[in-house]
């Protein structure tokens, strides 16, 4: 599909805008404290950027079903039992997000007012990152659903698996 | 008892293969959403956008950054070289050039699990070419990474720091002696192994001393990396998350204009992987802010520390029932989701019996990233396994020796907190 090729570039390049951004401000933070001259602003600016990468990244993320879960003890039980579990589990993890994305909404115009410290900004955007990356994730594990079924939402494209620590 | 329920419920959905971003929040949310609870239910939203308004939490991104760029600067393949110059001269020396690199890479990167996964790739099938047993080249290159769980600046000392409210430049000074003592016990433990199971040398003489000049010159830039980032830390120049954004800086500088191994393209790739792996990690980070707050909303941790200190007198003892508790479950769940769930909890008792949390940070970050490298349940031992294609069964044998060499390690710590306390007591 031509749309969701477009979609999938133009999300991708919002998320790599703001992992730079998020760089960026942190080390203007850092350079304008060496050199005496803090610039109050930018560690705003960081935090704001960061809730958006972290948002663009866990949308990714679902799109590759590599969110980190434990699969040894499921892997061992039944199809039928796998796939009751992927239903249940589709279905708290959508409710879920979709009470995130609204409440999220609420708040996010709730707090338009409220100034995001020294920046000038709305605290809004902040809220409303949250949001908004709900509403991607939901977008993102219906997409998962329709093409790759309810057990297989959940599994990583290749058998990579991923974590930090 | 609520809480109780709720850390249960999120238990239960993770066992049953919910990734555990969702499991973590779907479980905390629900609190909210009780009819005994009188709290608004938006308090649960407001909670995960409060977890990420953090400073100290950026560096957790900045330093995936990091990790990711290492291989792409070059600066990776240097510290190959020096590490393999070091050590090639002892038996079973491939195997201890391993843990000499992953001390050297643990001052850069942040990952146990990126750390194994990197040396599988490039020196996994080497060594088993040069006739080392697959399980134990699986196990000591998983193993090794856990080095860098303690080496500053490591990823979990940043999230403990930041939940535990403890000073992150305290810790990362506390984990350097670990950090080398670590890498002593296992390359202790490898000798034995290349003894008993008559591993040779790679190099039949010692390296001159003009060898060893040659590869510190080469890699001079990325081992001079973790000295600047203590010194300024310690020093006060930069906060870790300054010294984050600094140190993807100087990567960046590197890589195009000192070893001139980096291109545009290669930048993108390595930010569209940290983009990815920020996402994972710091989604559960997000969603788990609901859960801490209700951790400490019921509080929890008092009523634990009520109960223990009451049982238990001795802070020592404490540390070693805590130290045996955080083993057994760090086999079972994943370390990152270790730390989020028990450092708001853990923190306030051992502080509360008198224990250092930052001693404390350091014995529990070691062990919970250790039960990743441990059957049954060991992201390490998967990934490591999976590109080596080692069987569980014969890694679980041949990491023994290793495993007995972390224990002792973690056994040390514990009996003298002066090994962690010492450098920050002196230093800071």
């Amino acid at each position: 599909m031509i749309f969701w090729k477009y979609y999938d570039k133009i999300e991708l390049i919002l998320g790599l805008t703001a992992l730079t951004a998020t760089v960026l401000a942190v080390l203007i933070a850092a350079i304008g404290r060496s050199l005496g001259m803090p610039v109050t602003s930018a560690p705003q600016f960081a935090q704001l950027f960061l809730i958006w990468t972290v948002m663009f990244g866990a949308d990714l993320t679902m799109k590759l079903g590599m969110h980190i879960r434990v699969s040894a003890l499921t892997d061992l039980a039944p199809v039928r039992v796998q796939k009751a579990l992927a239903v249940v589990h589709s279905g708290l993890i959508l409710v879920f997000l979709g009470f995130v994305a609204i409440v999220g909404w609420d708040l996010s115009m709730g707090n338009w007012q409220r100034e995001l410290g020294a920046s000038g900004l709305s605290y809004g955007l902040v809220t409303l990152a949250l949001s908004v990356g709900a509403g991607l994730l939901i977008i993102s594990f219906l997409r998962r659903l329709v093409s790759k079924g309810f057990v297989g939402a959940f599994q990583p494209a290749d058998d990579a698996v991923e974590t930090l620590i | 008892m609520i809480s109780t329920l709720i850390l249960v419920a999120a238990l239960l959905l993770i066992a049953g293969g919910m990734p555990v971003a969702f499991a973590i929040g779907i479980a905390g949310s629900s609190y909210f959403l009780l009819p005994s609870t009188f709290l608004p239910d938006s308090t649960a939203v407001q909670r995960i956008v409060a977890a990420s308004q953090s400073f100290p939490l950026l560096a957790v991104p900045l330093f995936i950054i990091l990790g990711n760029l290492m291989n792409s600067a070059g600066i990776t393949s240097r510290l190959v070289g020096l590490a393999t110059t070091l050590t090639g001269w002892m038996r079973g020396g491939l195997a201890q050039s391993t843990i000499v690199l992953s001390t050297l890479m643990g001052g850069v990167s942040g990952s146990a699990v990126a750390d194994a996964a990197m040396q599988a790739r490039i020196l996994g099938e080497p060594m088993v070419e040069k006739g080392y047993n697959r399980g134990f080249t699986g196990a000591v290159l998983a193993i090794g990474g856990l080095i860098t769980a303690t080496l500053p600046p490591s990823l979990g000392l940043i999230l403990y720091g930041y939940l535990g409210e403890v000073s992150i430049g305290r810790l990362f000074i506390a984990g350097i002696l670990p950090g080398f003592l670590l890498m002593f016990m296992l390359m202790v433990a490898t000798s034995y192994v290349a003894r008993r199971d008559n591993y040779k040398p790679a190099n039949d003489r010692l390296p001159t001393l003009g060898e060893v000049g040659r590869d510190v010159k080469s890699g001079f830039w990325a081992i001079l990396f973790p000295i600047l980032l203590l010194v300024g830390i310690r020093f006060g120049f930069f906060t870790p998350s300054e010294a984050g954004a600094f140190a993807v800086l100087y990567a960046l500088i590197i890589g195009f204009f000192v070893y001139r191994e980096l291109t545009l393209a290669k930048v993108v790739d390595a930010l569209v992987q940290s983009l990815r792996d920020i996402g994972m990690i710091m989604l559960i980070i997000l969603f788990s802010g609901t859960f801490g707050f209700v951790i400490t909303f019921e509080r929890v941790p008092q009523s634990i520390a009520e109960f223990a200190l009451t049982a238990i007198t001795d802070p020592t003892v404490l540390l070693f029932v805590v130290a045996g508790f955080l083993l057994v479950l760090g086999m079972l769940i994943e370390a990152t989701v270790l730390v989020l769930l028990l450092t708001p909890i853990l923190v306030p008792v051992v502080t509360a019996a008198g224990i250092d949390p930052v001693h404390f940070g350091i014995v529990m970050m070691t062990l919970v990233t250790f039960g990743g490298m441990t059957p049954p349940v060991g992201v390490s031992m998967f990934t490591v396994c999976g590109i080596l294609r080692c069987s569980y069964r014969d890694y679980t044998i041949q990491m023994i020796p290793l495993a007995i060499g972390v224990l002792v390690m973690v056994v040390l710590i514990i009996l003298f907190p002066q090994i962690t306390l010492f450098l920050p007591d002196k230093l800071m």
